[in-house]
């Protein structure tokens, strides 16, 4: 057992760090569409909001499939990357927080969105003839009325995210001690016919994932049972 | 004239086309609801845009589409009370009043606070959550909170229709003595009659986006 999880070790912390970094690029860059979304009509909103959920929806490895196209040694963004940085993204740690953030993202800005559209626009109305930019209003009376959302969204993400295989398989591949997270590792574990690799690891990723769940309705629940919505 | 507004816009089949002028008093838009008075405010407060028109409040342009004016909501310097007062419901009483006094600096926005928060008579309140008070409690709240940041004008939209009538009456009557003791020009909104001429100094009726000529 002991070596089981000296074993586990690597790949949990892996997906630990790659949940979380993906989750963090994924609040930085969904919490903007998810506004976007819920309080702008623009040209072209209908299609954004269908490839911001198409991820959601994909076999992961047409996921990974696209970003290898894309990021990959032939793709346009790729070989600006290779120039750039001297190395290609793809078989990366970096290449694994890509495709987890973009196949976990959805979850987000799904959920931020909604919370966003609960958000009476009275308050941020209320907001701007009291002087307040429009920058302001969003950090100071939409994101803590919307927090509910955008911690379910944030939760539901790095769930997700941890759980995360085919994109990340595509792109960075499977390689133990490198880009090997322990999803992956759950795989080679059984196909190596390492039963208590496997079961430690999965019971790790469970309980790693199901805290944060956990985490999601104490905190959503608790204020909901009281009514207090704020 | 302290205030002149001059307004021109289609939503749909309703078509709006305000025009008035007011002075430091109180002026009421009176008329039946889908009149076009709220539309009216906020076009003032600068929360809907319209197609044409002019807006002027103590010698300050806010709004001249003609010379390509159009100043935001944010710089208008208008307070306005919303008819369900709209207080930031996860900011105490204080919190609330202090909102508009951002650029402040700290001693002056807190003595400013405790200003509002005098006049209103909220001051054991401070610390409470805008739930947690009565109906009249938040609409004084909402009325510190407007007046904080020293406005040019206050609009009010429907300010005593989320009441009960005993306390319409009484906050009727703080209403005009807060007019009386702030000094600053308002733009009432109501559908009521009595409330209009208890409260205004002029009253204009408004019927289908328009002020009606008597």
């Amino acid at each position: 057992m002991n070596e089981s999880f000296g074993a586990a070790l690597f790949p949990i912390r892996l997906s630990l760090i790659v949940a979380t970094a993906a989750t963090m690029c994924a609040v930085l860059l969904g919490l903007p569409i998810a506004w976007l979304l819920a309080r702008r009509r623009f040209p072209g909103r209908s299609l954004l909001e269908v490839l911001v959920l198409l991820p959601m929806v994909l076999p992961p490895t047409v996921i990974g499939y696209y970003l290898l196209l894309t990021v990959g040694r032939e793709g346009a963004v790729g070989r600006v990357i290779e120039s750039v940085f001297g190395a290609p993204i793809v078989f990366t740690p970096f290449a694994a927080v890509l495709a987890t953030g973009v196949a976990a993202a959805p979850f987000l800005v799904r959920a931020a969105q909604g919370g966003f559209e609960q958000v009476d626009t009275i308050y941020e109305d209320a907001a701007r003839t009291l002087g307040r930019s429009e920058l302001s209003v969003f950090f100071t009376v939409t994101v803590p009325l919307a927090w509910r959302g955008i911690l379910a969204g944030t939760t539901l993400c790095f769930a997700r995210a941890m759980g995360e295989f085919g994109a990340t398989l595509m792109l960075a591949g499977n390689i133990p001690g490198r880009t090997q997270t322990a999803s992956l590792a759950v795989y080679d574990a059984v196909q190596a016919g390492q039963q208590t690799d496997a079961l430690v690891l999965s019971l790790l990723l469970t309980g790693v994932t199901g805290a944060a769940l956990l985490l999601l309705t104490r905190v959503g629940g608790r204020r909901t049972s009281n009514g207090r919505g704020e | 004239m302290t205030i002149e507004v001059s307004v021109q816009h289609r939503f749909g089949s309703f078509a709006l086309d305000m025009a008035f002028a007011s002075g430091q008093g109180v002026t009421a838009l009176l008329g039946p609801s889908g009149a076009g008075k709220t539309l009216t405010l906020r076009a003032i407060a600068g929360l809907v845009r319209v197609a044409a028109g002019r807006i002027v409040a103590q010698n300050r342009v806010l709004l001249d589409v003609a010379a390509r004016i159009d100043l935001p909501a944010r710089e208008r310097r208008v307070g306005y009370v919303f008819q369900q007062y709209a207080l930031l419901p996860h900011l105490t009483v204080r919190e609330n009043v202090a909102y508009g006094l951002d650029g402040w600096a700290n001693a002056e926005r807190a003595a400013r606070t405790d200003e509002m928060l005098a006049l209103v008579g909220l001051e054991s309140f401070a610390d409470r959550h805008p739930r947690v008070i009565s109906g009249g409690q938040q609409q004084r709240v909402a009325l510190a909170r407007a007046l904080a940041p020293r406005p040019t004008v206050l609009l009010l939209d429907e300010p005593l229709a989320a009441l009960d009538v005993p306390l319409r009456r009484r906050l009727g009557e703080e209403l005009r003595s807060l007019h009386e003791r702030s000094g600053i020009p308002m733009v009432l909104v109501t559908h009521d009659p009595d409330e209009a001429a208890r409260i205004a100094d002029v009253v204009l009726y408004v019927e289908q986006g328009r002020v009606r000529e008597s």
